[in-house]
């Protein structure tokens, strides 16, 4: 069980830093040709804002298993040292609450979307939503393995 | 009336306690489009909606270029490089600290890099030297800050985005001379406390040696030539400036200094991913619930509350400088960033503040709270990398605090060193 969570997390950070670098070079290479070529990418810039779409939302997920996001921890350090099981129950349940929204208010949005077409790519503008319910898929996951690990913890 | 108190209400519950910060605001917009009845679905709309925006890709590509210049040696070659101009005075070490930062903000945005690198290498000198430990960390920690409104900045660039959409170019420019003020005035206590203590004076350095230092970091300040330059000419869009600080401080980091082994590069990226993930994670659930509050009309509301209480821009001004001070010391940057920017901002534009002016003034106030217990990031990463404890370097800190206090209302008070560069520069 503890594997997959972490060949999972190693596939994602790797695909997000790939993902980091072909946007680097994507934009870097927009400027280069249309200066030298005067021909810019027309679907560039669209192609950058789908993928930013999918990076920041898998990221969001995937950064709960790194505690990337930002807490107030000062009042719970103070006022709750005794309840500090219910805090770490309360932010893995906030996890589980918004993996669910994205995924079936995602799955609506899609629904809702089918038969729209970017300009510029081509690509079907469900593709960009489909981003919600892979990360909320991927929050649920992460939330599970914070349960798994707790369980672990009292044993 | 009801919804925004549960939006609210909410929020503070779920972040009091410990549900990060990203996650209270997407859940509290929930939580108010279940009560009112509207699909829910807009919230993971706005969500992607505010991704998909090529403007804000410079905050990665920003981020990104900031690690690599931490990771590269470049942070080495700024502080021999501020030796040389600085080094021959009383407290040395301390002036070299803060100019080395000035010079390390122009190439990146980030105080807990800044602190991070060039703490690592100066703080242990300075023990070394002589120097008192709680003062070399806070010198360190609060010259950090000018990174954040020196050129270039992400946090100005989510500022920027929050205050619906300036002009980035401007609002760099405009964080050019409230940046090196921050150093001026830091340098007042910095060199009062080391004629008091009769710190050491650094060593001279030889023309030769001079001569190379200087060599090896004007390609690392050629950045800022490169961004601002690019970004001022029309050559480049603040975002592809983002994407050639990147290529550049990669080639100089791999062929020019050699300090960045593909080891070293997989870490580079993957720190950047997190702090990315995180930041622009935030951005999307900040929208969703910036949208529920313009839906609710609470910055109406709250902008009349407070007009009604005094129109006054001074006293404005001095009202929010002291919220976001307050708030500073409890929550992080990009957060209150977006958070506080829509409900703030249409205040002082009622009462005649430029936003350009009113983003340098927000973007100074909340460096401060970088460096103020009990949270803060900056001061945090420099206790330890300096190794001592919160509590101890306080005390310390105090005059420095003085300082930028003095800074952040001389610059809120006084327009004209945030808006004259973008007047002069830019019709």
């Amino acid at each position: 069980m503890r594997r997959i969570f972490e060949i999972t997390d190693k596939v994602i950070i790797n695909i997000l830093g790939v993902l980091l670098i072909f946007l680097v070079i994507l934009t870097s290479a927009q400027v280069t040709l249309r200066y030298v070529f005067n021909s810019p990418l027309p679907w560039a810039e669209e192609f950058i804002g789908f993928l930013m779409i999918y990076f920041g939302l898998i990221g969001g997920s995937w950064g709960i298993k790194h505690s990337i996001h930002i807490a107030m921890e000062v009042f719970v350090k103070k006022f709750m040292k005794k309840a500090m099981k219910f805090v770490y129950i309360l932010e893995t349940l906030s996890y589980v609450f918004l993996g669910i929204m994205e995924i079936v208010y995602g799955v609506n949005i899609m629904k809702l979307t089918v038969f729209q077409i970017l300009p510029a790519t081509g690509i079907k503008v469900s593709y960009s939503y489909a981003a919600l319910p892979i990360a909320g898929a991927l929050m649920l996951f992460f939330a599970l393995e914070r349960l798994v690990e707790m369980k672990g913890e009292r044993a | 009336m009801t919804a925004a108190v549960i939006l609210l209400v909410s929020f503070f519950v779920l972040l009091f306690l410990k549900v990060p910060i990203s996650f209270s605001l997407a859940i509290s917009s929930f939580i108010t489009t279940f009560y009112l009845k509207i699909p829910p679905m807009v919230v993971v709309q706005k969500m992607c909606d505010v991704l998909d925006n090529f403007s804000l890709m410079a905050i990665p590509f920003f981020i990104l270029a900031g690690q690599i210049m931490a990771q590269s040696g470049i942070a080495r070659r700024l502080v021999d490089f501020s030796n040389i101009l600085v080094g021959k005075m009383r407290g040395g070490l301390a002036i070299v600290n803060i100019v080395a930062s000035m010079l390390f903000g122009g190439m990146s945005g980030s105080s807990v890099a800044d602190t991070a690198s060039i703490g690592s290498i100066l703080i242990p000198e300075m023990v070394k030297k002589g120097y008192d430990r709680d003062y070399s960390i806070a010198v360190t920690v609060t010259s950090s800050t000018q990174g954040l409104i020196i050129p270039p900045s992400h946090n100005a660039i989510i500022y920027a985005y929050a205050a619906g959409g300036l002009s980035i170019a401007r609002l760099f420019l405009a964080g050019a001379i409230p940046g090196v003020l921050i150093g001026l005035f830091l340098l007042i206590p910095s060199y009062y406390i080391a004629v008091k203590r009769n710190y050491p004076v650094g060593e001279r350095v030889s023309l030769k040696e001079a001569l190379r230092i200087t060599r090896e970091s004007i390609l690392g300040l050629l950045t800022i030539v490169i961004i601002i330059g690019g970004v001022l000419s029309g050559v480049f869009t603040a975002t592809e400036s983002s994407a050639i600080a990147v290529v550049y401080a990669f080639l100089i980091a791999a062929f020019f200094y050699r300090e960045m082994d593909f080891k070293k590069f997989m870490r580079v990226i993957w720190d950047s991913v997190k702090t990315i993930s995180a930041v622009m994670f935030l951005i999307a659930s900040a929208s969703a619930f910036g949208w529920l509050l313009a839906y609710l009309k609470i910055p109406d509301a709250i902008a009349s509350a407070v007009l009604s209480f005094s129109s006054n821009k001074y006293v404005i001004l001095l009202m929010i400088n002291i919220i976001l001070l307050l708030l500073g010391m409890i929550m992080d940057m990009a957060p209150l960033i977006l958070i506080t920017t829509p409900i703030f901002l249409p205040i002082v534009t009622k009462v005649g503040v430029d936003p350009i002016h009113f983003g340098i003034i927000m973007l100074m106030n909340l460096g401060i709270g970088l460096c103020t217990p009990p949270v803060g990031n900056t001061l945090f990463v420099g206790c330890i990398v300096g190794k001592m404890k919160m509590e101890e370097v306080v005390k310390a800190l105090w005059p420095f605090y003085i300082a930028m206090i003095l800074v952040l209302f001389l610059v809120t008070y006084v327009p004209f060193f945030a808006t004259w560069l973008p007047s002069l520069l830019m019709k």
